[in-house]
């Protein structure tokens, strides 16, 4: 690859690699994972560079290579999913501020807990559209659909979503309640 | 819960958000060296091919039975004169047999008993022909050792490859009338256990004599060696008191 290559895709690595980590925490739900898609993601970029940095909207089509690097690998036999199980500890941060640490911590469970239950592909649409707030056509050509399909994934994802966290609402005043 | 709060939500969530540690250098060199690797995987898969096609395609070009546009030309003609042979019918066949009985007598005066069995084109066989439209029968006998047979087919010539195929030995003889003699024995150890003697006459038509160290018709009564060797084979092929066309 041209030096001059090299450098532009060296900036945009530098300038995407933290919004792609995010967009894919997102998707699957543990950080760790996230960074690997991230890197992944950035290096088929760097092996498609030659042709990815003529197009229009470089930064849609990493997202669609994110997308698609989740989505295989969330395919494969061998890939598992952490199993977590029992209870963490609860342990007082003196420093922290209650009713903001209450605030974010309902917000991580909700990622965690309900859009985690969400199936992937639905998923996907409800972070391409409220978090990367794209439109409906840039999640289209960022999931490989037409948008009616993507209208009908963000309807059916909302519905599992408010479900979800209705679900997890009734079992959290459940558990204060007892 | 509204979409606005979906969306504050999922702000929310990114907040304890680990610090990053990227080195987009150290991302290049990584992807260098995937770069490098499919290559030479690349490189390696198309060699493999090639030295398979190879193996399988110069042998091919190179051999000197390779039909060239000269042979492939003229090929009708000599097509004609070898596999269209006229086939015997059943009553020439019987007739051929009872000759060849006689004629046994003279290559194995111990004999008795002899007989012909006939079969024909893999229809209870128990040795079948070697090819279809090859008519085949066998002439039963006893000897000092003990009952046993050997086989008789008549028919059109086939490749001399199919005659010497899983032979320990196969040579040619040329005749002096311009037929030859193929003469092909299966040896286990020092032992004789099989001998075919091949007569392709002048007219097409191949007489194929085989002895056995057993009885083919019964599969039983394995002896040390063939009853009758090569020697006597083809003086039975080739004899001209029978009848063969």
């Amino acid at each position: 690859m041209r030096k001059a290559d090299e450098q532009g895709f060296r900036e945009f690595a530098a300038s995407h690699a933290a919004s792609l980590r995010r967009t894919a925490y997102l998707f699957c739900g543990d950080w760790h994972t996230a960074e690997d898609l991230m890197q992944a993601s950035l290096m088929k970029m760097y092996l498609a560079w030659k042709r990815a940095k003529d197009l229009d909207n470089v930064t849609a089509y990493a997202r669609k290579v994110l997308l698609r690097t989740w989505l295989d690998e969330k395919r494969r036999p061998w890939r598992r999913a952490e199993q977590h199980d029992g209870e963490l500890p609860d342990t007082a941060d003196a420093t922290a501020d209650p009713d903001l640490t209450s605030s974010r911590l309902w917000a991580r469970e909700l990622v965690h807990a309900a859009l985690l239950q969400v199936p992937p592909r639905q998923r996907a649409v409800l972070v391409l559209r409220y978090f990367e707030d794209l439109s409906v056509a840039e999640v289209s050509v960022a999931m490989g659909c037409t948008e009616g399909t993507v209208k009908s994934q963000t309807a059916r994802g909302l519905v599992a979503l408010r479900a979800a966290v209705e679900k997890l609402d009734s079992s959290t005043a459940g558990r204060v309640a007892s | 819960m509204s979409e606005q709060e979906i969306r504050e939500g999922l702000r929310v969530a990114v907040w304890d958000e680990p610090p990053l540690d990227f080195d987009p250098d150290a991302l290049i060199a990584q992807a260098e060296k995937v770069r490098t690797r499919r290559r030479a995987l690349v490189s390696v898969g198309v060699g493999t091919a090639l030295v398979v096609v190879s193996a399988f395609a110069l042998p091919t070009l190179f051999s000197p039975s390779r039909p060239d546009s000269a042979n492939v030309a003229e090929s009708p003609t000599r097509s004609s004169a070898v596999t269209a042979p006229p086939a015997p019918n059943s009553q020439q066949v019987e007739k051929v047999a009872v000759q060849a009985v006689k004629r046994l007598h003279l290559i194995l005066p111990s004999a008795i008993g002899v007989v012909p069995e006939y079969v024909d084109d893999g229809r209870g066989v128990p040795v079948p022909p070697m090819a279809v439209g090859r008519f085949g029968w066998f002439i039963r006998f006893e000897d000092t050792i003990g009952p046993t047979a050997i086989q008789l087919q008549i028919g059109g010539h086939m490749t001399d490859e199919k005659y010497c195929g899983g032979f320990e030995t196969c040579r040619q003889e040329a005749e002096s009338d311009g037929s030859k003699v193929i003469i092909a024995e299966h040896y286990e150890g020092a032992e004789m256990i099989e001998s075919m003697v091949t007569h392709v006459r002048t007219n097409g038509t191949a007489v194929t004599v085989t002895s056995f160290s057993y009885n083919p018709l019964t599969g039983s009564g394995i002896r040390k060696t063939v009853p009758i060797g090569s020697g006597g084979l083809r003086v039975l092929a080739t004899d001209p008191q029978i009848s063969w066309d």
